[in-house]
C-alpha cells in the first residue's frame, strides 16, 4: 500500500501545471463553500441563541394534552403543585439557570377609543433579566413589581387604541369558572416583537398576578427552562423526563427544535442553498479532475499496459488511480482548510454588514464562523468527490485492450 | 519449462467483414533453457505470437502449453499470475515507469510477493545489477539513463524474480551496435544462469549467431526452424 501511495503521489506531481490547475479549482470551491456554511453558521447559532434567550428557553414543559387544544384553552394546563413539584426538580439540576411559568390568554381589550382583541402571555417580571438578551420593549419599560397593574401592548395594537405609555385600559377575559372578568390596567411599556410580528398587532404582556385575577386561578400552559448551555439540552431534557416519569406528573418536556419550527424550517432552507452550491461546484470538480485524469492516462497508456503485462492486477491499477484524484484532492482540501480559516479570520477583522431586511434599518453585521468540525466533513465530501471522479477513468484503464496500450507512443 | 505450440492461428477483425490473419497456425517447441529467436519481417506475426506466449492475448484457435499446462484455456486471473511468477518481459523501448527508480523498477513484477519471497528476488535483483554492471544507477530515474543502461534495467526486471520463459520483443531495436552486441551477451548469459527459456523477436539477421534455434516466420507460418549447433554458452 506504501508502494502504490507513493507511486500516486509521484504520479500527481508528473504534470504540476495541470495537477495545480485542478488543486485551485478544488481551493477555490472550498474556501466559497466553506464561508458560505461559516456564513450560515454563525446566523443559525446567533439567530437561535436570540431565540432561546429572547422566547424559546432550551427547554418547555407543557401538560401533555397542550398541543390537542386551542393555545389559550384553560383545560390542559400546568397547575401551581404539578409547578410546585416540577420547580422542586428543577433546583436540584445543575444545568438549569432559570424557569419561568407562562399562560397564554385571549380577550378583549378596550378603552374610550375602541375596544380590540389581543392574545396574551402572562410572564414573571423577571424574564426581562434573565432572559432577554434583547428587550423587546419599544417604549416604556418592562413588566415591574413597581406596577402591579402594569401592561405592554403591541404598538400596533396601541395606535388601534390611540393608547401610549401612562394611558388606562380595561382587559376582559373568561375565567377557567366560565365566568368573564375585568382587570384595569396601565399601558407602562410598548411591545416590538420582530420575530413575533402577530404581537405587534394583538399582543398583550402582562404579569402573572394579573392573569391570576383573570382566570380565577394559579396556572401556567408551559414553563421556559433556560440551561447553561445548547449542548446541555439532551442531558437535561433526559434527566427531566425520567423525573417527570417518576412524579407521574401529566407533562411532557420539548426542546428548542421542537417548538422553534419556523427557526428549523428557516434553517433547512439555509441548508439547502448549501446543498446547491455544494452540489454545483462538486459537479465543477468532477469535471475538472475527470478531465485531468483523463489527459494524465491517456499520456501513460503504454506504462499501465506495461504494468498490467509485468502482472499488476487490475485493481491495484484500479486503486493507482483513484488514489491519485484522492491525493490531487486532499492536497486541494487540505491548502483549502488553511486558507479558508484564514479567510474566516480576514472577513471577521473587516467588519463587514449587509444591507438591513425589510422593514428594519439596522445593517446586519456579517460575521462567518469556522467550525472545524463542519469543515472537516465538507473536507470528506471533497475527497469523496474526488475519488468518485476518478472512477470513470480508472475503469477506462482496466478494460484498455494491453497490446494496443504497449504500441502506444 | 517446455513449451509448446500447437496450430496456433490469430487474426484480428478489421471491419464487420474483413479479417486479418496474424498467425495461420503455427506449431513448434521450444526447450526448457533454450535460447530462441523468433525471426521475420515486419507483420509476420512475431508480436502476435510473443503476445499470446506471454498470456497477453488469446489465439483465435490453437493451444499453448507451459509444460502439461494448456494455458490458452486458463482464465484471465490465472493469466495474470502466470504473467507474475512465470514470464518475464523485455520491451523494445524498454517500458520503465518514469516516477520509479532503476531498482524500484525492476522490483514491479513482484509487487506482490510475500515477504520472504520478495527478499529472496531482491537478493538476485542485487546480483543482477551488480552483473549487469549498473548497480551504481539504482536510485536513478529512467530519465537520467541513457539507452543501453534502460535496457540493462529491463533486462534485471524480466529476470529478478527467477521467470521460467523470458519474451523480448525486438530487444535491441533501439541500441546502438554495441549496446546491442552487451545486451544479446548478457541475455545469453542469463538464460544459460537461470536455466530460463528466452524467446526473441527480431529482425536483426545479425544476431542469429547468438541463438541456439531460430525459429523464421512469413505470413503468419513458420517458414523454418534452424538449430544453431555450434552455439557457446555463456
Amino acid at each position: 500500500m506504501f508502494r502504490l501511495g507513493k507511486l500516486a503521489f509521484l504520479n500527481t506531481l508528473r504534470n504540476k501545471r495541470r495537477s495545480l490547475l485542478t488543486v485551485i479549482i478544488i481551493v477555490v470551491s472550498f474556501i466559497v463553500l466553506s464561508i458560505f456554511q461559516g456564513y450560515i453558521n454563525s446566523q443559525r447559532i446567533s439567530w437561535r441563541e436570540m431565540l432561546i434567550h429572547g422566547e424559546y428557553g432550551h427547554l418547555q414543559v407543557f401538560h401533555r394534552d397542550y398541543f390537542e387544544d386551542d393555545n389559550t384553552a384553560l383545560e390542559h394546563v400546568i397547575t401551581e403543585d404539578q409547578f410546585k413539584t416540577l420547580a422542586g426538580v428543577m433546583d436540584k439540576i445543575p444545568e438549569i439557570g432559570y424557569y419561568t411559568g407562562r399562560l397564554n390568554l385571549s380577550g378583549l381589550i378596550g378603552n374610550e377609543y375602541a375596544s380590540k382583541i389581543f392574545i396574551g402571555s402572562a410572564r414573571d417580571v423577571s424574564e426581562l433579566a434573565e432572559l432577554h438578551y434583547f428587550s423587546p420593549v419599544k417604549d416604556g419599560q418592562f413588566l415591574t413589581e413597581e406596577r402591579p397593574d402594569g401592561i405592554l401592548v403591541g404598538y400596533k395594537l396601541a395606535e388601534k387604541l390611540k393608547a401610549g405609555v401612562g394611558d388606562e385600559v380595561m382587559l376582559m377575559a373568561h375565567s377557567r369558572l366560565g365566568s368573564i372578568e375585568a382587570i384595569n390596567a396601565t399601558v407602562i411599556g410598548l411591545l416590538n416583537t420582530d420575530s413575533y410580528s402577530v404581537f405587534n398587532e394583538m399582543g398583550v404582556y402582562l404579569r402573572l398576578e394579573s392573569a391570576e385575577e383573570l382566570i380565577l386561578g394559579k396556572l401556567y400552559h408551559y414553563i421556559v427552562i433556560l440551561l447553561d448551555s445548547y449542548d446541555s439540552i439532551p442531558r437535561v431534557k433526559s434527566l427531566l423526563e425520567a423525573e417527570i416519569g417518576k412524579s407521574k406528573l401529566p407533562l411532557v418536556v420539548k426542546d428548542f427544535a421542537e417548538v422553534a419550527t419556523f427557526f428549523m424550517q428557516v434553517v433547512g432552507m439555509y441548508e439547502g442553498y448549501f446543498l446547491v452550491a455544494l452540489v454545483v461546484l462538486a459537479v465543477l470538480i468532477v469535471f475538472s479532475l475527470t478531465n485531468t485524469i483523463y489527459m494524465s492516462i491517456t499520456d501513460r497508456t503504454k506504462e499501465f499496459s506495461t504494468m498490467k503485462t509485468l502482472g499488476v492486477r487490475d485493481k491495484t491499477v484500479f486503486a493507482l488511480i483513484l488514489l491519485e484524484g484522492t491525493f490531487i484532492a486532499f492536497f486541494g482540501v487540505l491548502l483549502g482548510l488553511v486558507l479558508a480559516y484564514l479567510s474566516h479570520l480576514a472577513l471577521n477583522s473587516l467588519q463587514l454588514t449587509l444591507p438591513p431586511p425589510p422593514g428594519s434599518s439596522d445593517r446586519i453585521p456579517f460575521y462567518v464562523l469556522f467550525d472545524l468540525f463542519r469543515n472537516l466533513k465538507l473536507a470528506a465530501v471533497f475527497i469523496l468527490v474526488a475519488a468518485l471522479a476518478s472512477v470513470f477513468p480508472a475503469y477506462s484503464v482496466i478494460k484498455r485492450n494491453i497490446m494496443k496500450g504497449l504500441h502506444t507512443q | 519449462m517446455k513449451i509448446k505450440i500447437e496450430n496456433l492461428q490469430k487474426s484480428y477483425k478489421l471491419s464487420r467483414r474483413v479479417n486479418q490473419a496474424a498467425l495461420r497456425g503455427i506449431t513448434v517447441e521450444i526447450d526448457q533453457g533454450e535460447f530462441c529467436a523468433v525471426i521475420g519481417p515486419s507483420g509476420s506475426g512475431k508480436t502476435t505470437l510473443l503476445n499470446i506466449l506471454g498470456c497477453i492475448d488469446q489465439p483465435t484457435t490453437g493451444r499453448v502449453y507451459f509444460d502439461d499446462c494448456e494455458v490458452t484455456a486458463l482464465p484471465e486471473r490465472e493469466l495474470v499470475r502466470i504473467r507474475q511468477s512465470l514470464i518475464g518481459y523485455i520491451f523494445q523501448f524498454f517500458n520503465l515507469i518514469p516516477t520509479l527508480t532503476a531498482f524500484e523498477n525492476a522490483q514491479l513484477p513482484f509487487w506482490y510477493a510475500k515477504r520472504e519471497e520478495r527478499e529472496r528476488y531482491v537478493k538476485n535483483l542485487d546480483r543482477l545489477f551488480a552483473e549487469i554492471g549498473i548497480s551504481e544507477l539504482k536510485k536513478r530515474y529512467p530519465g537520467q539513463l541513457s539507452g543501453g543502461q534502460q535496457q540493462r534495467v529491463a533486462i534485471a526486471r524480466a529476470l529478478a524474480h527467477f521467470p521460467k520463459l523470458v519474451l523480448a520483443d525486438e530487444p535491441t531495436g533501439n541500441l546502438d551496435s554495441h549496446n546491442t552486441g552487451e545486451i544479446m551477451a548478457l541475455m545469453k548469459r542469463e538464460s544459460k544462469k537461470l536455466g530460463a527459456s528466452f524467446i526473441v523477436a527480431t529482425h536483426d539477421l545479425s544476431l542469429l549467431e547468438h541463438f541456439d534455434k531460430v525459429i523464421a516466420i512469413k505470413d503468419g507460418m513458420v517458414e523454418r526452424v534452424t538449430l544453431n549447433k555450434n552455439d557457446e554458452t555463456g
